[in-house]
């Protein structure tokens, strides 16, 4: 699995990756997430945004040399705060995609290989259950019973995306395994494991890779909106929380706060949006292969 | 039989049903053969009539549900495969019998190299380790006549002709030395010219390795090409089998008769009309009770239409017809 590897897959990526180059609008949004991703990795590298905490000015100070973005309720740099929170952002997001979409291809290439039978069955209740609790209910009651975890936000919202994940690879696999090379695989002898992990699923990676940018976008804004109910981020700042402290703010004419939130989320989900939609473009098998 | 030698594979009775929403169907029903080591059987017949489902149920790869084996046995090398758990049919497949399909394009994955796909079949059988693997695949390869094998090993089938994937197909299916190779319509998706070269490609392997082979194809031309013997398919049922010179020259049936005057000739120029066979194949669910051709056959009376007739073995041709054409040379009653 490791070795020549490079060499042998170049074919394939390096015609998606053409036609993703001639697509302007998605280099452009790919530069944008690119610039947010510095930012982040910055911030975690200790870099820069590491006094989000301190008080070191008066409150509301206006914008100005000192405080490029002014300062919030309790003399906190809004700007500081705003470049942490993009960390936050990511790690929230990264850490959601990769995992809601590892869960979410297992159970539905097993619910597709095995369609119609108790396996699926049991996987289908399993996610017609979780879809249907409420999302913010389920949330609320997650950080009840994990009592203040930092990750049960994360926790949540994976046992709740993975689901759509599922469902897309089950249908796309229940018709992969009517094809001719998975029953070639089986007239050689291969076993399940193999034709289910290696043959059939493989060939839902556009889904997947699509899949994970929006359960990535979608876990940036579900993260906003729980903190800002108070359900979310407990051990740094994120945007929802900052917006959350802008509410008092707001009512008091100082803006500020509010809008670079808004704004610094703004841009990343509008950008990362249209990198998915390129990159699906791009990854279309039928236009990818001629 | 009057052929000498232990058969490879022995299949006596063998019936396929499939549950519809009309009630089970049976696709197959009563169909035995022998294939002889190093032996090429031609399985022959129009779509629909229960060839491919032969050549899975011998590789025990009937989808079931709907289907399943209703009856009869399948031996290969005296060892009962009807009723094998599927972990035991796992060991055989790839080993001991293996297939090729028809479509090129669809039965090599397209996100897999050539290269994983064939050295997948070969450390799980031969327990070579992947550079084992990868060297006893590109020899392979060579065999079958794939240029520059070593390089073409790491392509993706869609940087393949169909002709080639054909191969790779055949190289897969042969890799470990399989005593019996089931090949299902292998040239059909292919254009003429590589057609033969696939055939070709099949039979002098099969020759070099000794490998015994069941074609299921629609097109006679193929088997008088490749085969040693013929089965003729109608219906879910055999209705002659004979050496190919033999089905050829000397029809019995009445249906192997009408297929092979369906066959152009460039060389008789008189015949204003190709001809055919009158009617089409019958329902399965509603056979009639008597020989299932005989709405369509030329000789049928009230006989064949009542009672069904058992295939019948004399001098190694073996024909279920009341009436079957006769020819010298075989001492008929």
């Amino acid at each position: 699995m490791t070795r020549d590897r490079s060499s042998e897959r170049t074919s394939l990526w390096a015609k998606a990756w053409y036609k993703f180059r001639r697509d302007r609008i998605g280099v452009v949004s790919l530069g944008v997430v690119a610039l947010y991703f510095i930012v982040a990795l910055g911030v975690w590298l200790g870099l820069w945004g590491q006094g989000w905490s301190q008080v070191d000015g008066p409150m509301w100070a206006p914008p100005g040399p000192d405080h490029w973005l002014g300062t919030n309720i309790i003399g906190q740099d809004i700007f500081e705060r705003a470049i942490y929170s993009t960390k936050t952002a990511f790690e929230v997001g990264l850490v959601v995609a990769v995992l809601s979409t590892l869960l979410g291809g297992f159970f539905g290439a097993l619910a597709g290989y095995f369609s119609n039978s108790w396996v699926d069955e049991l996987i289908l209740w399993l996610m017609g259950v979780l879809d249907a609790i409420p999302f913010y209910l389920f949330v609320a009651a997650l950080a009840y019973a994990l009592q203040g975890y930092p990750y049960a936000m994360h926790i949540a919202m994976i046992a709740t995306f993975w689901t759509t994940t599922a469902r897309l690879v089950r249908g796309e696999v229940i018709k992969l395994k009517n094809f001719e090379f998975v029953e070639a695989a089986r007239a050689i002898g291969l076993p399940r494991r193999l034709i289910i992990f290696r043959h059939i699923t493989p060939n839902t990676f556009h889904i997947l890779l699509v899949q994970a940018t929006i359960v990535f976008v979608g876990a940036i804004k579900s993260e906003v909106i729980l903190s800002f109910l108070g359900l979310g981020v407990t051990d740094g700042v994120s945007w929802g929380l900052m917006i959350a402290e802008s509410t008092q703010e707001v009512q008091a004419g100082h803006f500020s706060n509010f809008i670079t939130a808004s704004l610094f989320l703004f841009f990343l989900v509008m950008a990362f949006n249209m990198f998915a939609d390129a990159l699906q473009d791009a990854l279309d098998p039928k236009k990818v292969a001629a | 039989m009057t052929r000498s030698g232990e058969p490879l594979l022995r299949v006596r009775e063998l019936a396929v049903e499939f549950s519809t929403e009309r009630g089970p169907v049976r696709a197959i029903d009563g169909v035995s053969f022998d294939v002889l080591p190093g032996e090429t059987l031609g399985v022959v017949g129009e779509s629909g009539c229960g060839k491919s489902v032969t050549a899975l149920s011998i590789l025990g790869l009937i989808p079931s549900p709907p289907g399943r084996i209703a009856g009869g046995s399948i031996r290969l090398q005296g060892r009962e495969l009807v009723g094998l758990p599927e972990r035991d049919y796992r060991h055989l497949r790839g080993k001991e019998v293996s297939m090729i399909f028809q479509e090129p394009m669809t039965a090599l994955n397209p996100v897999l190299t050539v290269a994983t796909q064939m050295t997948d079949v070969l450390m799980r059988h031969q327990g070579m380790s992947r550079r084992q693997a990868r060297r006893r695949a590109i020899e392979m390869l060579e065999l079958v006549e794939i240029p520059s094998p070593e390089k073409r090993i790491d392509d993706y089938p869609h940087q393949m002709s169909g002709g080639m994937r054909q191969r790779v197909m055949i190289a897969m299916a042969l890799s470990c030395n399989p005593r019996l190779l089931l090949a299902d319509e292998p040239t059909t998706a292919l254009d003429v010219t590589t057609q033969a070269q696939v055939l070709e490609e099949m039979v002098r392997l099969q020759q070099k390795l000794g490998t015994s082979v069941v074609l299921v194809t629609h097109d006679l031309g193929v088997v008088a090409e490749s085969c040693h013997r013929a089965v003729v398919m109608y219906a879910g049922r055999i209705v002659e089998e004979a050496p190919v010179e033999e089905l050829f020259e000397h029809p019995r049936h009445p249906y192997t008769e009408g297929l092979l005057q369906s066959i152009p000739r460039i060389r008789e120029e008189k015949l204003p009309e190709l001809p055919t066979i009158p009617g089409s194949v019958p329902d399965l669910l509603e056979l009639p009770p008597g020989c299932r051709f005989a709405d369509r056959c030329y000789k049928a009376d009230d006989r064949c239409r009542q009672q069904e007739p058992e295939l019948e073995l004399r001098c190694d041709i073996a024909v279920a017809c009341f009436h079957p054409n006769r020819y010298a040379g075989c001492p008929e009653s």
